[in-house]
């Protein structure tokens, strides 16, 4: 008699409760006098089964057959319109979540690159001082060096300009300084040839709160690849 | 997961037990108790319902065993446990065990010690505290009708197929809610035992 026989046709239990057939009993005990684990197996059932016999003589079953007042709630009405309500909300949420995702990568956020280039952009500051830069590949990043001042955090946001008229590409929000240099990632995919500019905000902690103030701005120009 | 015991193994220790005995080793016949006494005394106690007399009948048995054994092997050598069974279950006749006590003179070391190294995992663990672990277990589980299972299976003694029918479940989720019921109980008991043993030893 074999584990599998042993398991799909309720042995122990049936053991337990007197059920087998003589052969049945005779092949089970064989097997179980020189298995000291089976011998585990059947020793843990008769007690699991002595235990349950005994919490049904104290009436203490019943409270565990009874589904528990948490299981009761789980089935009222109150429940389900709370649960409806709370859904709601959250597929809310997720959606706008959803459609934040996708913003962020179609600014390329996510995106894995294979190359970065390193660009320093200077402050122009009455100059018509504008960086140049070849267009950069599609799985190329390029990160922005910039100079930082005595600003706490700051924000940076990438403006494509056309004529007069600007258009947002990205915003980068709670850049903090290292080494007196902020450092500003961009997929390569957003900057097509063009002209853009580098707008730099900063932040103190100690100043009213999110109060950013303009302090730079930087022209770029994005030139086709040769 | 337990390993699937290996019958031809079984078998083999068996025939290699019957013929160690024959020639005199003392060791085989430590092994032989060792290896069957704390199933034997489960058997036994199953039928006769009283553990002193149990472990009586089991030792009887074991020396009946050995003094056979040591003057001539027995039929099915690769079924020793086969013969201390039926050794055993003849015993638990009153008139014959009475007979057998009278009649019976093999010394063995081992056989008088065997008490002593009957225990087995959960003897510790109190029936009060059954009753806990049985509850947490059925507490732990977190469907209605698995719990039904086990109550049904256990306290009302129901056959599988008439509890497959009443809740509407196959064969194989029956016996998957079952095993794994029976496994974690079997973990709460030896977690218990380890612990009220640790308890024992600090104090």
């Amino acid at each position: 008699m074999d584990r599998q026989y042993i398991r799909e046709h309720g042995v122990i239990e049936r053991y337990l409760r007197g059920a087998l057939t003589a052969d049945e009993e005779q092949a089970f005990e064989e097997a179980y006098l020189g298995d000291p684990d089976l011998l585990d197996q059947v020793q843990a059932a008769e007690r699991l089964r002595d235990g349950i016999k005994e919490l049904g003589r104290t009436g203490r079953l019943e409270q565990l057959r009874a589904p528990a007042r948490w299981r009761q709630w789980l089935a009222s009405p109150q429940y389900a319109v709370a649960a409806s309500v709370l859904l709601a909300v959250s597929l809310g949420f997720s959606a706008m979540l959803y459609v934040e995702n996708v913003d962020l990568r179609g600014t390329g956020l996510s995106q894995t690159f294979e190359r970065t280039r390193l660009v320093r952009l200077e402050a122009y500051r009455g100059n018509n001082n504008v960086t140049p830069i070849s267009a950069p590949e599609t799985d190329e990043r390029i990160v922005f060096a910039l100079d930082a001042v005595a600003y706490d955090t700051y924000r940076a946001t990438l403006l494509r300009r056309d004529g007069d008229q600007f258009e947002r590409i990205l915003t980068r929000a709670d850049l903090e300084a290292d080494d007196e240099t902020i450092l500003v990632g961009v997929p390569g995919r957003v900057l097509q040839p063009g002209a853009y500019e580098v707008l730099l905000e900063g932040r103190m902690n100690d100043w009213p709160a999110d109060r950013f103030e303009e302090f730079t701005r930087m022209d770029l120009r994005v030139l086709p690849r040769n | 997961m337990v390993e699937t015991p290996d019958p031809a193994l079984e078998a083999q220790i068996s025939a290699e037990l019957v013929k160690r005995i024959g020639l005199g080793d003392r060791r085989a016949e430590e092994e032989l108790v060792r290896r069957y006494q704390r199933g034997l005394i489960y058997l036994v106690q199953r039928r006769t319902r009283d553990p002193q007399l149990a472990l009586d009948l089991a030792q009887d048995t074991f020396r009946i065993a050995i003094e056979k054994l040591r003057q001539s092997p027995i039929e099915q050598v690769e079924r020793v446990g086969a013969f201390l069974r039926g050794t055993a279950l003849n015993l638990a006749s009153a008139d014959v065990r009475k007979h057998v006590r009278r009649g019976t003179t093999a010394d063995s070391d081992a056989v008088d010690a065997a008490a002593d190294d009957a225990a087995g995992p959960f003897d510790n663990v109190s029936r009060e505290q059954d009753k806990r672990l049985v509850r947490k277990l059925l507490d732990e589980l977190p469907v209605q009708r698995d719990r039904e299972i086990l109550i049904k299976t256990y306290l009302e003694d129901q056959d599988k197929s008439a509890i497959c029918e009443a809740l509407g479940v196959d064969s194989a989720h029956y016996n998957r809610v079952l095993f794994r019921a029976k496994e974690r109980f079997r973990e709460l008991l030896t977690t218990a035992a380890s612990q009220r043993g640790l308890k024992l030893v600090d104090s």
